[in-house]
């Protein structure tokens, strides 16, 4: 099974031809991403790049792109995520996802597109309001309960940033272990939410990879937040979440 | 990254506000939804005071691990369940994937329901074809709710 990719408009008045072209431009973004990047796909740039086939220097520029923004993530984790200690040889697939949904959404908003959220498994880059008005009232943004996925354990209202998950109820990729290069699972879920949905997603991976400690370099992320839920279920708040429950989580950042 | 899949719609798990030209492709795509209707409880003189509760059972949408078929029941706007009615068991694995997955798809678009909230993060919709089902099965429910004029409790 793949992943699936959903575009949420709400803008309320836009032409037929506007969102035609709008969508066009976030389908072509995704499918591009799924062509350079499908690890699934031995004739891929990175599957070309993994074997040796190819080097860098014959990638499409979006390979180095995107690796640029691993090698952000793997100094801001601490290491937490390494794209290039990964099975198989180099792999930017935890962040991926997540950076072709931020491109996505550009592609529409390139073209005018004020409301809309693209989701990318359950990452989720988000501009403008659910309302489709200029209400700033955000997306409303439900966290699931790792231990009870019909439950919502905490709401937030964001606009203008990425909401990441990594979660054991998931069949996203597995966090690997820098050090062994084994899956594993050292949170029941991570949620991060940032300005850049690929980094919340390598965020997120790294954080199941490393468990409760991620907190420390969590905490010292700029407008970063992060809801960790722990295997042994206790939920960890980083950011301006610290110290907050249900009330401090109702307001519209980004 | 995985192989893609693809859906346009206007909500992810099927909210307010669905766009005519994602409603246009759902419909052209997703023949066959079933409908069943309850009729809300009315007040002396036959006025309506609460909301129909709508069962819309979705097309059965082929994947290529086999078919998917999704059941929802939503009072006025608000979706109370949805339930995979058929998933996948070709295979060993496959059946492996239904019997995990599907309880938790059906969580979750319950879940997004009942909190409020537009979106829910996390929630891996990894079968398309449960995701056309159950748009489909909800924009039906949805469209015959409110056409029963109770739409809103």
């Amino acid at each position: 099974m793949g992943t699936t990719v959903t575009l949420d408009v709400r803008d309320p008045e836009v032409s037929p031809r506007r969102l035609e072209s709008a969508l066009a431009s976030a389908v072509t973004v995704l499918h591009e991403a799924d062509r350079v990047f499908s690890t699934y796909d031995p004739d891929s740039s990175i599957s070309r790049l993994r074997r040796g086939t190819d080097v860098l220097g014959e990638c499409p520029p979006d390979v180095a792109n995107v690796l640029t923004v691993c090698d952000v993530a793997y100094a801001q984790t601490e290491g937490w995520f390494d794209a290039w200690a990964m099975p198989g040889g180099v792999d930017p697939t935890g962040l991926v996802k997540g950076w072709a949904a931020q491109r996505a959404l550009h592609g529409l908003t390139r073209h005018g597109i004020r409301h809309a959220l693209v989701n990318a498994a359950g990452d989720l880059a988000v501009a403008g309001n659910a309302s489709g008005r200029d209400d700033g009232s955000g997306w409303r943004v439900g966290v699931l309960d790792p231990r009870n996925p019909s439950q919502v354990l905490d709401a937030v209202r964001v606009t203008g940033t990425g909401v990441a998950t990594s979660a054991s109820y998931e069949r996203g990729p597995l966090a690997i272990d820098p050090d062994t290069q084994q899956p594993v699972q050292r949170l029941a879920s991570a949620t991060v939410i940032g300005p850049d949905l690929a980094l919340a997603d390598a965020y997120a991976t790294a954080a199941v990879a490393h468990g409760p400690d991620a907190l420390g370099w969590l905490e010292r992320l700029t407008e970063v937040r992060a809801i960790l839920v722990t295997l042994d279920g206790r939920v960890l708040r980083s950011g301006a979440f610290g110290g907050h429950d249900a009330a401090g989580t109702d307001r519209v950042d980004g | 990254m995985r192989p893609l899949l693809l859906t346009i719609t206007g909500a992810a798990v099927g909210l307010a506000a669905v766009l005519p030209l994602a409603r246009a492709q759902v419909d052209a795509t997703t023949p066959a939804v079933t409908v069943e209707s309850v009729p809300g409880p009315t007040a002396a003189g036959g006025t309506a005071t609460g909301a129909a509760q709508v069962t819309a059972t979705g097309p059965v949408v082929g994947t290529r691990y086999g078919p998917v078929q999704v059941k929802v029941t939503v009072t006025g706007s608000r979706v109370v369940s949805a339930t995979a009615v058929q998933l996948p068991d070709g295979d060993g694995q496959s059946r492996q994937i239904s019997s995990y997955a599907g309880p938790r798809l059906d969580q979750a678009a319950v879940a997004a329901q009942g909190a409020g909230v537009d979106t829910v993060s996390g929630a891996s919709y990894t079968s398309d074809g449960y995701r056309r089902s159950l748009q489909a099965a909800l924009d039906t429910a949805r469209a015959v709710s409110a056409q029963q004029g109770q739409g809103r409790p």
